[in-house]
């Protein structure tokens, strides 16, 4: 009760000594409001959310560009499919409307022996009928069909060859300023396989020797008919007709998507870091230590990328990697007691050693603060030698922009990736987890209880990145792929321009690809 | 001095917000002093503590104490500061024992308020921070355990420590 009392009287005193207390602060402190309030409040906010979020706020952009991009590869590939799926319909239903007429005109014109040319035939049907009765054998029966072409007739040389002939012949089935495909059904005695993949195939009946549009009019040795490739994104299939008519093939035309080049990407990297050691550069007052790894220093890094294929050989990446590393390690500051601070007061036995630790991540400014124990007081030359265990965690974003060359072809292609990388340091600390003397007369004050240090180093700095591995295409839009990979970075220094410890990491890649 | 205008402050009107610091600098840096472990740090904690409520004066209610408000937030961003600082710090104060190299210079010329503010500085973080929540501020034990996420135990036995302390140091200045 008497200590209670003693203690309001306590507060009591020491509240009324602050009542109505004003302290002056320094003359600039409105312009260092000001100066941070700067151009006005809403601004530092936005300065305020920037410094707090910076990185997710950077990454989110990084991630919303490299989205959008794709979204709209995606949205625009996928009109132009549409567009082209819709003009492939509209040319079968022309297609199939012609079919539908030839059949009935074929029909008609095939029974009709006085018939001669194709200039009497309707000129919709598009279709030139030669009759058995021509100058030509029974076997060279052929009916032809003229199918409207989307490409020009000077891209298809062998198209306008056919059209000069037609033209040559008198025909006005075929306007002049429009190319057109040639292309022949089967021969109407054999219901068995005699389709004609496309203008210029060739028959089951005659494989090595298919007869030409001259040959089958003219009977003349002309050039062949126009190969596969003259119909370009399209396949045609030709059906047989249940009917003994001459029948027309049926060309069904799906556009072929081009691949856009844009890949996206989600790999890890498994890493060993392998560093080299460099001697630690005192400070006047301070001296300084490195120190020794202990654990294999294993860094896992996952990666969401995206990349264009420049051309067959040649593809461009980028995209954001989040790195973790944890890595313990020892260090054995050597002092002696004399060189610590003394404390004072009732704790004379206490002596502060400060030091700098240079470490993987960046140089620690440690401060240990050792006591003595029972005993004699020690005297100031006495050695103080210590062992203390540290943890490291770094976390970094990393930001690689590669060139990439592929080797060889088909589904599995070697490939090659060299760039640059920037690097930006989100957490850099050391946990400081025992310290032990080696000498049995000092002891760390506060036990063996740890404590956290943040490690200097400059936020932002850059690297390299050379791989070297393999994608295997499982279809058109996935790849899976697996390199091997040394990521290293250029020279690092510490707040006070020390130079840091030279790393880099070897390991490899895992990863997926998307082709858009 | 008159009354500063929360709206124009709240619109960023640069007038109104210097006449606002100008009302509660005095207070306010006293508050900093009491709780920062330097002048230095003190004048860091002022210069983000104004930031902070030129920020937030949107939050301000209307309900309570206005300058009750501006102190609470002053107390939050001192209490951040010491947090950052303590990681930052090499050496940790895990039980309050440390004591500074020198004795307060105390002088009776001086108001109290100055010679409890040097006494104040020379108590243990912990310890300071406690007794000046509870004793100057007025918290409870249960509220301190909430703000510093320490028991309520905890937080009862460090501040009779402190006031030991403070004690032990008021009497020593005193006597000297």
């Amino acid at each position: 009760m008497e200590e209670n009392i003693h203690d309001d009287k306590l507060d009591d005193y020491v509240r009324r000594s602050f009542e109505g207390h004003e302290e002056n602060p320094p003359a600039d402190m409105w312009s260092r409001v000001e100066g941070d309030l700067l151009p006005s409040v809403e601004v530092s906010t936005v300065r305020a959310l920037s410094l707090r979020y910076g990185w997710q706020a950077l990454a989110a952009v990084v991630i919303l560009v490299l989205f959008s991009t794709l979204v709209c590869e995606h949205l625009y590939y996928e009109k132009k499919l549409r567009d082209m799926a819709e003009k492939s319909q509209a040319d079968q239903e022309i297609l199939e409307r012609s079919h539908s007429k030839d059949e009935a005109t074929g029909q008609a014109i095939h029974a009709n022996p006085n018939f001669h040319s194709a200039t009497e035939l309707p000129v919709e049907s598009k279709t030139i009928t030669f009759p058995p009765n021509a100058r030509q054998s029974a076997n060279l029966e052929r009916t032809a069909t003229v199918i409207p072409s989307p490409k020009t007739a000077k891209e298809h040389a062998p198209v306008q060859h056919l059209v000069d002939f037609e033209r040559n012949q008198g025909s006005s089935t075929i306007p002049k300023s429009e190319p057109y495909i040639l292309q022949k059904p089967q021969k109407s005695s054999d219901k068995t396989d005699k389709s004609y993949a496309s203008v210029g195939a060739v028959s089951n009946e005659k494989p090595s020797l298919p007869p030409s549009v001259e040959t089958t009019v003219a009977g003349q040795n002309t050039p062949n008919l126009l190969p596969l490739t003259v119909i370009p994104i399209a396949r045609i299939l030709l059906e047989q007709s249940p009917s003994n008519s001459p029948t027309f093939a049926k060309v069904s035309i799906k556009p072929v998507r081009k691949p856009s080049g844009w890949y996206l990407g989600l790999q890890t990297s498994l890493l060993a870091i392998i560093e080299k050691p460099r001697a630690p550069i005192s400070r006047p007052g301070r001296p300084a230590f490195s120190s020794k790894k202990e654990n294999a220093g294993i860094s896992t890094i996952w990666w969401l990328k995206s990349g264009k294929k420049l051309d067959s050989r040649f593809s461009l990446e980028s995209g954001i990697g989040y790195q973790i590393t944890s890595r313990t390690a020892t260090h054995s500051p050597k002092f002696r007691f004399g060189d610590g601070a003394h404390l004072g007061g009732p704790f004379a036995n206490r002596r502060t050693f400060n030091y700098d630790l240079s470490t993987y991540g960046g140089t620690a400014e440690v401060s240990l603060r050792m006591e003595q124990t029972l005993g004699s007081p020690a005297p100031d030359d006495e050695p103080l030698s210590l062992e203390i265990t540290t943890t490291e965690y770094n976390k970094l974003l990393r930001i690689p922009l590669l060139a990439g060359y592929q080797l060889g072809a088909g589904r599995l292609q070697g490939q090659v990736k060299a760039g640059l990388m920037g690097n930006y340091v989100l957490k850099n600390e050391l946990d400081i987890s025992a310290r032990v003397s080696q000498n049995a007369r000092f002891q760390a004050v506060g036990g063996r209880d740890g404590y956290t240090v943040q490690l200097n180093q400059k936020k932002f700095f850059l690297g390299y990145w050379l791989s070297v591995g393999a994608e295997f295409k499982l279809n058109q839009h996935l790849s899976l792929v697996a390199e091997s990979a040394m990521l290293g970075d250029f020279l690092r220094k510490d707040q006070h321009n020390r130079r840091l410890p030279e790393r880099f990491m070897l390991g490899f890649n895992l990863g997926a690809n998307y082709y858009f | 001095m008159a009354e500063p205008n929360l709206q124009a402050c709240l619109r960023g009107d640069r007038l109104a917000q210097k006449q606002f610091f100008e009302c509660f600098k005095g207070k306010m840096f006293s508050l900093c002093l009491r709780y920062a472990n330097s002048r230095e740090d003190a004048e860091d904690v002022l210069q983000e503590g104004f930031v902070k409520v030129f920020r937030d004066l949107n939050q301000y209610t209307g309900m309570g104490n206005f300058e009750g408000w501006v102190r609470k937030v002053f107390v939050n961003t001192a209490l951040q500061y010491l947090q950052k600082q303590k990681k930052n710090l090499i050496t940790m104060e895990l039980d309050g024992q440390d004591f500074p190299d020198e004795p307060a210079s105390f002088s009776l010329d001086e108001p109290p308020a100055k010679n409890m503010t040097r006494i104040l500085q020379q108590l243990p973080t912990g310890y300071r921070t406690i007794f000046n929540l509870h004793v100057l501020e007025g918290y409870s034990h249960p509220e301190i355990a909430e703000i510093l996420d320490i028991s309520v135990g905890t937080s009862k036995s460090q501040l009779l420590r402190a006031k030991a302390h403070f004690r032990k140091l008021l009497e020593s200045n005193l006597t000297t």
